[in-house]
């Protein structure tokens, strides 16, 4: 075959299956971290569950899953060449995806400064025993993929601004709104586990 | 009522110009100095149909698509909602994990589109 001709494994259509397949192989070794963390849950916490707020979960929850409505616009947008609503919608996305960072940073971990250092602890501190221990991981691990997740958003609006993708050609939005809706899944199981499972004790234990 | 003042009205108005200042100001950092490519652009939109049987076709699928947008956006809301009121209401959590496992399906189906991952389909 002379060089330089489009061959069935070198087309783009064929690249974005294989690209498809290792991510969602990516995927699955990620199940196994988050359900690591999730079963780390019901064996330590039991029944029980840290008393902790429920008004600002749910708004952050809320948030997170119009964000991912956003996501799956932008999607549909250039994969019918709506390029406006594309990037505008990327763009909601990540305001909305940076919201429910920062609600995890700021109203969940209560960072705050005190005396020069940055202190953890609004409702419950790292220190507090299992509670402690596997709130923070949970929630620590998610956020990692969402400020992650945002950067990735960012980063393809960007490209999509300069007239990058189309409707034939748009894996890189594709990937990034699989990740986005990925972390959203995770979240549908961690909130309830934090937040609404199981009996609501003191967490100094 | 501190934590409801932050949420609604400090954390949007913060994070919304943060990331749009943020977003200008990775347009700066990135590749090609941050210009945009009015021919690339302009290529991209002169991709898009004109006004012919394909826009036609184009604009129906786009509505489509943003129709089942909207519906999972209900579903979603529904399906949270039943998981609040079975955590108040029954506290069982076999029921709360059946409207878990509903939500994550059509993540998994509709958002995510999974069966792309075994169909024979080569597109998008």
């Amino acid at each position: 075959m002379a060089a330089g001709t489009d061959t069935l494994h070198d087309s783009y259509q064929w690249q974005t299956r294989t690209n498809r397949l290792g991510f969602w192989l990516f995927f699955l070794s990620e199940v196994f971290i988050f359900g690591g963390l999730l079963v780390a849950r019901f064996f330590l916490w039991g029944g029980t569950r840290p008393d902790l707020p429920q008004i600002p979960p749910l708004l952050l929850t809320v948030a997170l899953l119009l964000s991912s409505f956003f996501m799956f616009r932008a999607e549909m947008a250039i994969a019918t060449d709506d390029r406006k609503t594309f990037t505008r919608s990327l763009l909601l996305t990540a305001v909305l995806g940076s919201i429910f960072f920062l609600g995890v940073m700021f109203v969940e971990w209560g960072f705050t400064v005190e005396n020069g250092q940055l202190v953890l602890g609004n409702h419950i501190k790292p220190t507090d025993g299992v509670y402690g221990a596997v709130f923070y991981g949970m929630t620590g691990l998610h956020a990692l993929h969402v400020i992650s997740g945002v950067i990735g958003i960012l980063l393809v609006w960007n490209l999509g601004r300069k007239g990058h993708f189309s409707a034939e050609r748009h894996w890189g939005v594709e990937a990034t709104a699989i990740y986005w809706h990925y972390v959203d899944l995770v979240w549908v199981f961690f909130y309830p586990a934090l937040y609404l499972i199981g009996t609501a004790v003191g967490h100094g234990h | 009522m501190e934590n409801l003042f932050l949420i609604f009205i400090l954390l949007p108005v913060v994070v919304g110009g943060g990331v749009l200042v943020g977003a200008w100001l990775l347009t700066r950092i990135m590749p090609g100095d941050g210009k945009v490519d009015s021919a690339k652009v302009a290529a991209a939109k002169a991709a898009v149909p004109a006004r012919g049987p394909e826009y036609v076709e184009l604009t129906a699928n786009r509505k489509k698509a943003y129709r089942v947008g909207y519906v999972m956006l209900l579903v979603l809301a529904v399906l949270t909602v039943a998981e609040i009121a079975v955590s108040l209401g029954l506290n069982s959590v076999a029921l709360l994990f059946i409207v878990n496992i509903l939500e994550a399906a059509a993540i998994l189906v509709v958002f995510m589109h999974i069966k792309s991952v075994w169909t024979s389909k080569e597109t998008h």
